[in-house]
């Protein structure tokens, strides 16, 4: 609450003069000469200049709120729906005005809007097939995510790359053999690499009973997956540590370990556990 | 092009002309429409950083949406100024309009640069190609704009802008407060919005 109110005091200087810039417009704009010449071709009642200045200055004024409203941090339930409708109305007066929609032959707005309407049709559509909008990270995982996944194999040389150069400090290949517990450690979204196991290899001995700790580093839910084996780690949220029992295999071999979570493995949640 | 045109009939009583660039207008819709609505399912799928939180500066982009709105401001009140007969006032509000869509389109190079310095570039992730591909051919809409105006500003000077082909201007006029109308949205909806 300090914080916000340091950064909207901060800000004011600003919103100050903005204001000061739409009033003084507005009060310019009220002792403009009306300009009665309109009766040009077109509708009579014409907007004047004055109302196009009058205009500039109700669009300059909402786009100071909409900073505003960003800048003081209101809540997010309150943010989008307020920018929406705030951006529809700067939206509203341009058309309606400044492109003469409102005094133009019905036509041309049935034209526009009738685009307007499909493309806001297409945008819905799009945004309910390949994703969700702002909702929390870890409610966010749906079935509907895997294919914008397919779409980030381009980043995933980079990624490997990546996690490759960050894991060779605390490398803890395989085992630490300790006497009582043998326990494997792997951890996701470590330096920012959300969709990446570090490390990428474990190793351990054929018939070991050894616990699998998944540190989930990350900012969403992640899981930790043997297919092969039929083993898993539980869902672990961001920031949790899942833990799980496995009895290693009798038969020496390379067996893959995934993130289970529709996409994730497609983004690059891979590994491998080498049991000699 | 002009005279034979302007006075011709229509089924519908309207300008042929003005309709095109109507129709032209809602397609451009669902051009930016598709874009746009990329931009929001991948601007938060990127697997590497910058994300956009690091990198948006608000204050700098509203300056830019300040002065693109003004820009409309100047435009309506050149195409009024012409339909009025006042062919000088009418230039000057052209040369102001194209002056702005410059500024924009510099701050707009400036932005980039910036990015492009902070480690954002068009192949880094999957914000970053989404993001300047929207802005990227929003950008090109600008500076298209800015070159018909300079062509009516010429047009005009050399005398070949009367009041009776104020239609040419007005067509201009319709595409340049859509570039506006287009950043309104995107100002809204890439800048402000938090992902």
């Amino acid at each position: 609450m300090e914080n916000q109110l340091a950064t909207f005091l901060g800000y004011s200087p600003l919103i100050l003069i903005g204001s000061t810039i739409a009033a003084f417009i507005l009060f310019k704009a009220n002792q403009l000469k009306p300009v009665g010449s309109d009766s040009q071709s077109e509708s009579s009642d014409h907007p004047t200049p004055k109302l196009y200045v009058q205009i500039a200055a109700v669009l300059l004024a909402i786009t100071v709120l909409e900073v505003v409203i960003v800048i003081v941090e209101m809540p997010t339930m309150l943010l989008i729906p307020s920018l929406l409708i705030l951006s529809t109305i700067k939206f509203g007066f341009v058309i309606g005005y400044y492109m003469h929609l409102k005094f133009d032959h019905k036509l041309f707005s049935t034209m526009f809007l009738g685009g307007l309407f499909l493309a806001i049709g297409v945008m819905v559509a799009l945004i309910g097939l390949f994703g969700n909008f702002t909702l929390p990270s870890d409610v966010v995982e749906a079935e509907s995510k895997s294919d914008e996944h397919h779409e980030l194999h381009v980043d995933t040389p980079l990624r490997t790359l990546l996690g490759l150069n960050g894991s060779k400090d605390g490398d803890n290949e395989g085992s630490v053999s300790s006497t009582e517990k043998i326990v494997l450690e792997v951890a996701s979204g470590i330096s920012g690499v959300e969709f990446a196991f570090e490390p990428g290899t474990i190793t351990g001995n054929h018939g070991e009973i050894v616990e699998i700790r998944f540190d989930n580093q990350g900012t969403i839910a992640h899981d930790f997956a043997i297919p092969d084996l039929d083993f898993s780690v539980s869902t672990t949220n961001a920031n949790e540590i899942g833990k799980a029992v496995l009895t290693l295999p009798q038969t020496a071999g390379t067996y893959e370990f995934i993130c289970s979570i529709p996409g994730h493995k497609e983004a690059g949640m891979t590994g491998q556990l080498i049991v000699n | 092009m002009h005279e034979e045109h302007v006075g011709h009939t229509t089924t519908t009583g309207l300008d042929n002309r003005k309709m095109l660039m109507w129709v032209f207008l809602a397609s451009d819709c669902l051009f930016f429409g598709s874009l746009i609505a990329t931009y929001m399912v991948m601007r938060s799928q990127s697997v590497v950083g910058p994300y956009p939180g690091d990198i948006f500066d608000i204050p700098y982009t509203s300056v830019s949406a300040f002065v693109l709105l003004m820009s409309s401001l100047t435009m309506v009140l050149s195409l009024s100024a012409l339909q009025r007969g006042n062919h000088k006032a009418t230039r000057i509000w052209l040369l102001a309009t194209a002056v702005l869509g410059s500024i924009f389109l510099g701050g707009q190079y400036y932005e980039f640069t910036v990015f492009v310095a902070e480690g954002l570039s068009l192949d880094q992730n999957i914000f970053g190609t989404t993001f300047f591909v929207l802005t990227g051919f929003h950008g090109t809409h600008v500076a298209i704009g800015v070159m018909m105006l300079l062509s009516m500003y010429g047009a005009s000077a050399m005398g070949k802008l009367p009041t009776s082909s104020s239609l040419n201007l007005e067509l201009v006029g319709l595409y340049w407060h859509f570039v506006d109308i287009v950043w309104i949205v995107i100002f809204t909806i890439v800048y402000l919005i938090p992902s």
